[in-house]
């Protein structure tokens, strides 16, 4: 109950501030007479998005959708992989370290090959988002596999455990805390590729809307889309919050809040 | 007391010539390295016959933890032969169970789970077991925390989990490397005379590794007394004090006696400088 009251507090804090600030952004707009193409005030964002909602929200849900596919498949990939390297002292040598060095790549840049390899619908959106995701999941999920106590793993031995017991019951809970961490830096990763792909192979999402009013000096659209964006990037990350805490009750990082 | 650090009787490896239970014959242990090699167990001898409860008393750094490694099948020996019923340990015996100086629970299974995981890792039912489980936790003062997670329990609770998991099984052999070294002075007591209390209702076979001396008197049936540079059984120590003890029996004088004989042998080994 207690929890309760402080975490609601806290989130009335949030909002005054954020109201404060808005507040502050619509008067200084009509003060200094800014013109609209170069800040719209909120008054004009909010106006511009119940202009035409339908559109935006479809367009978010494509922003999302590839998002989503992209993480996914980066987590699939990521973990699948992790588990091939430290199980394997040649994919170890060879893939981790490619990897390692492809990581060294603005993936970025990278952008535009996937438009030429897989054209301009969705797959090379969801291409770029995994790209950019996948790094941070992997290298994570390694170091969580690779860090079990050597004692534990003579423990799971002297009971004559297989290794894929040891994998699954041992090496794959332990790493959790770790891989949760990946994921959460790997899902903001995945929207960002998502956004470039959006940029790279146009068609549709928000980041397609951004660059089309953009083209038309059509800021208050571009604002609304930023907007669209940050809800996006921060619900996916609570989302994520939300099933870690749920998976890792037993980890002393949840401890305090419980 | 029977045995006098004069008595040949004593000596190491003379137990008799029939085979025990558990046989360590002129075992070696060499680590190699970088640097040339380390001799961590020179010719350790031991017979040590069904349901003894052999204690295990030395040191740091006189490999009491390595000899344990090898009965378990962790570690291969150098030289010389090491057999349970017999059969030569090149691999973890399945008719054993460990308890390690640190609980190693699972921090993400309930209580009830962390036993279990014994019969899983074994690749056999939950389902067969889970009525044992509940009862050795009971035994051990558990019964109510069967689905709390290890967090929540204390270190002495936390390491009865851990020998209710080594116990699951029923295995014959049970191997303790320093078992109790964590905690604190009451609830080691108390976790010595559950231990005695289980191993005198089941027989088990025990080894015990310890740095305590009064816990190798009160517990063992034998103390083994071994010394460091390289690691070597000096001794080896009857203890003929009736069951079962109570924990009065330390403050008794023939207790202090072999409390007193094994220090001055630790003292004589330049162990103690006092």
């Amino acid at each position: 109950m207690k929890y309760v009251w402080s975490n609601l507090a806290r989130r009335w804090e949030m909002l005054v501030t954020t109201l404060v600030l808005l507040a502050l952004w619509e008067l200084c707009v009509h003060a200094f007479g800014i013109r609209n193409f170069l800040l719209p005030a909120p008054s004009a964002i909010a106006a511009q998005f119940l202009a035409a909602p339908g559109y935006l929200l479809a367009q978010s849900v494509d922003t999302l959708v590839t998002t989503a596919l992209g993480f996914g498949l980066a987590v699939v990939l990521g973990i699948g992989a992790a588990i091939g390297i430290v199980y394997s002292r040649f994919l170890d040598r060879t893939l981790y370290s490619l990897l390692v060095a492809l990581n060294a790549v603005p993936k970025v840049a990278l952008a535009p090959l996937f438009v030429i390899w897989l054209g301009t619908e969705a797959a090379p959106k969801v291409a770029i988002a995994m790209l950019i995701a996948i790094f941070p999941i992997l290298i994570d999920t390694v170091l969580g596999l690779r860090s079990v106590d050597p004692d534990m793993l003579a423990m799971a031995r002297v009971n004559q455990a297989s290794k894929a017991k040891v994998l699954w019951k041992i090496r794959f809970p332990n790493a959790l805390p770790s891989i949760f961490a990946g994921m959460k830096v790997g899902i903001s990763f995945a929207l960002v590729g998502t956004i470039v792909g959006e940029f790279v192979a146009g068609g549709s999402g928000l980041g397609h809307v951004i660059l089309v009013a953009q083209g038309s000096f059509d800021t208050p659209t571009v604002f609304v889309a930023l907007v669209l964006l940050c809800v996006l990037g921060v619900a996916s990350f609570k989302l994520l919050e939300v099933i870690e805490r749920r998976l890792l009750v037993w980890h002393a990082s949840q401890a305090e809040s419980h | 007391m029977r045995c006098l650090p004069t008595d040949r009787a004593c000596a190491p490896g003379s137990a008799s010539g029939t085979p025990g239970f558990l046989d360590i014959q002129q075992v070696d242990k060499i680590y190699a390295s970088a640097q040339g090699s380390l001799l961590a167990l020179k010719d350790i001898n031991l017979s040590i016959a069904r349901g003894e409860f052999i204690s295990i008393v030395g040191p740091s750094g006189c490999g009491k933890s390595t000899l344990l490694k090898c009965i378990a099948g962790l570690e291969p020996v150098s030289r010389g032969r090491l057999t349970l019923e017999g059969s030569a340990i090149d691999a973890p015996p399945r008719d054993m169970g460990v308890v390690f100086q640190r609980d190693l629970l699972l921090e993400w299974r309930n209580i009830l789970d962390n036993v279990l995981v014994a019969a899983e890792f074994h690749g056999m039912s939950r389902r067969d077991f889970e009525a044992r489980a509940r009862e050795l936790l009971g035994l051990f003062g558990l019964a109510d925390f069967l689905h709390r997670y290890p967090r929540e329990l204390s270190g002495g609770m936390r390491q009865r989990v851990s020998i209710c998991r080594a116990l699951l099984r029923d295995p014959q052999l049970l191997l303790m490397d320093e078992p109790f070294g964590a905690l604190d002075p009451f609830t080691r007591d108390e976790l010595n005379a559950e231990l005695q209390r289980t191993w005198l209702a089941t027989g088990k076979t025990v080894v015990f590794i310890t740095h305590s001396i009064a816990e190798a008197v009160y517990l063992g049936t034998r103390v083994v007394i071994m010394a460091r540079g390289p690691g070597r059984i000096d001794q080896v120590v009857p203890v003929d004090i009736e069951r079962p003890r109570g924990l009065d029996v330390r403050e008794t004088p023939e207790f202090v006696a072999y409390v007193k004989h094994i220090r001055d042998r630790f003292r004589q080994l330049g162990i103690y400088k006092d």
